[in-house]
């Protein structure tokens, strides 16, 4: 090939060498001798001559479900899939019948069918309103169908909120209630704690009241047990008693009738009169009418003489008051 | 370029819309710019890929290249230029180079040793009388008839170009030709058709 390549030479061979590579229309960018006006019209001239050059072939006639085909998945295409239509698509310096469409109002997008049967051939000119949604609705719908979207979420949050509300009332009320129950209860069994522990308390007591009425009973019917009754020593008055001692000269058993209550501060006290002086045996009260009954496992030695004196509350270290009771030298202790 | 179609302009013209209009309303999202665009376009496209299939066996090849090339379009309108080209030779470089690399597909390749014995399944389908535009009818005419002009060796290394997708490299390597003569050739067809196809040329910018 001659060495000097001209404009126009580079021109159709990047024309085709940009064939070879599959890209766009060639748009020259090493305009050399020629201005750049001359280099984009040579370099348009001939990408039409090669857009031409299958003009002479003779036209086949598509499958007419190729081109259903064809409609049917633009029709149904997602939005996603389209780009951007962006303006400069038609710029200022385009052809004369596509200059004149410039300064028209663009139409409004016509709403698309998504998904319809096969098209037919005759195109129709308007096409009606579809109820089918389109792929670009109006901002203003826009904004209408997105409102409850985002409104939902904080309509179930505060329907949650409410019913966690009310559940959670519910549940302390419950428990409030439960628990006002449990402390019944708690009350109740400490109750029946109490009467089992005084039911126990009451048993035991009995059983020793029968322990002490057995050992009594025994002391008061052994062949060798020594009675001596007391008698009232001062001045006319009700009171008596018996005294019963076991042979083993410790054990005795003494039960007393229509003593009068001690007067307030005032104590009965019972005495043993013995060789080695006289010994307290204790104090008590009486109630009125009822018998007094008394008992112990020891007792001096050489006992001689059983009294009971009304003394001062609480017992005296000798007798100082009133003598009510004496069993005097009356029962052999030997 | 006087081009035919039934939808009208944007201004509710009643002329016909022409394919920068159409490609326009098809940025719209406007299924019926697409198909009116097929309508006008699809016959040449398909004997386009036909031509440059024309061993493979399977014919529906040229067919699955036409929807690709308009369903291109419908996705990628946005990316036409007019200052580059006109729609027509848009629409042609896109099937051209899908059919190519279909043509190229190893799959493709293993058939065509298979089908060298077909019949040219283009004739199956050729375009019934009437259902050609005068215009295009005629603008194929002449094409037809500049084509048959050039020499025999111009037109070959030109097709071989176009329609096999081979450099002039390739070219000179399958012709046992040196690539400054290729090159030659092809520089010469192509003044000669640019100077030719002036009315058609000017009808397209």
């Amino acid at each position: 090939m001659n060495q000097e390549v001209s404009s126009e030479d580079r021109t159709i061979l990047a024309a085709l060498e940009s064939l070879e590579r599959g890209s766009d229309p060639l748009v020259p960018d090493e305009p050399g001798e020629t201005s750049d006006e001359t280099a984009e019209m040579l370099a348009r001239l001939y990408t039409e001559v090669l857009g031409l050059l299958p003009a002479g072939l003779e036209p086949a006639t598509p499958r007419p479900e190729g081109r259903a085909r064809l409609l049917a998945a633009v029709t149904a295409a997602p939005l996603g899939k389209e780009e951007p239509a962006p303006v400069a698509v038609f710029p200022p310096a385009m052809d004369q019948e596509t200059q004149e469409i410039e300064p028209q109002p663009a139409p409004s997008p016509r709403p698309v069918p998504v998904a319809r049967p096969p098209v037919p051939r005759e195109i129709p000119r308007e096409a009606p309103a579809a109820p089918a949604p389109t792929l670009a609705p109006p901002a203003g719908r826009v904004a209408m169908v997105a409102a409850p979207r985002r409104s939902w979420p904080l309509a179930l949050a505060a329907s949650l909120a409410l019913v966690l509300g009310g559940l959670s009332a519910w549940l302390v009320q419950q428990r409030a209630a439960q628990e006002v129950t449990i402390e019944a209860l708690r009350s109740e069994l400490d109750g029946e704690r109490r009467k089992a522990d005084q039911a126990l308390s009451e048993a035991s007591r009995m059983k020793q009241g029968m322990e002490r009425m057995r050992t009594n009973f025994a002391l008061v019917t052994a062949p060798a047990v020594t009675v001596s009754p007391l008698h009232p020593t001062g001045g006319p008055s009700r009171a008596r008693g018996m005294l019963f001692v076991a042979p083993d000269h410790q054990h005795w058993y003494m039960a007393v009738h229509d003593l009068p209550p001690a007067a307030p501060g005032r104590d009965y006290q019972l005495w043993w009169v013995a060789d080695g002086g006289t010994f307290s045996g204790g104090t008590f009260d009486t109630r009125a009418g009822e018998k007094m009954e008394l008992s112990s496992e020891t007792m001096p030695a050489n006992t001689r003489d059983v009294m009971i004196t009304l003394e001062a509350e609480g017992g005296a270290q000798a007798p100082s008051g009133p003598e009510i009771l004496r069993a005097a030298g009356v029962y052999d202790i030997s | 370029m006087p081009e035919t179609g039934s939808l009208p302009s944007p201004t509710g013209s009643p002329g016909p819309a022409t394919d920068a209009v159409l490609v326009r309303q098809i940025l719209e999202r406007r299924p019926e710019a697409l198909a009116e665009l097929y309508d006008r376009h699809a016959p040449g496209l398909l004997a386009l890929a036909r031509r440059i299939l024309a061993h493979a066996a399977d014919t529906g090849d040229a067919e699955e290249v036409l929807q690709e090339v308009f369903l291109h379009v419908w996705n990628n309108a946005g990316r036409y230029d007019p200052a580059r080209s006109s729609v027509s030779t848009w629409l042609v470089l896109i099937t051209r180079s899908r059919a190519i690399d279909r043509l190229r597909s190893r799959k493709v390749v293993e058939r065509v040793h298979e089908a060298a014995h077909l019949e040219d399944p283009a004739a199956d389908h050729a375009s019934p009388e009437g259902l050609e535009s005068v215009f295009l009818r005629e603008r194929r005419q002449r094409v037809k008839a500049e084509l048959d002009k050039l020499p025999p060796e111009q037109r070959q290394v030109l097709e071989m170009a176009f329609y096999e997708g081979l450099s002039q490299t390739e070219i000179a390597d399958r012709a046992v030709l040196p690539l400054g003569t290729v090159k030659t050739r092809t520089l010469l067809a192509m003044k000669k058709l640019r100077s030719a196809l002036r009315s058609e040329i000017r009808e397209l910018l």
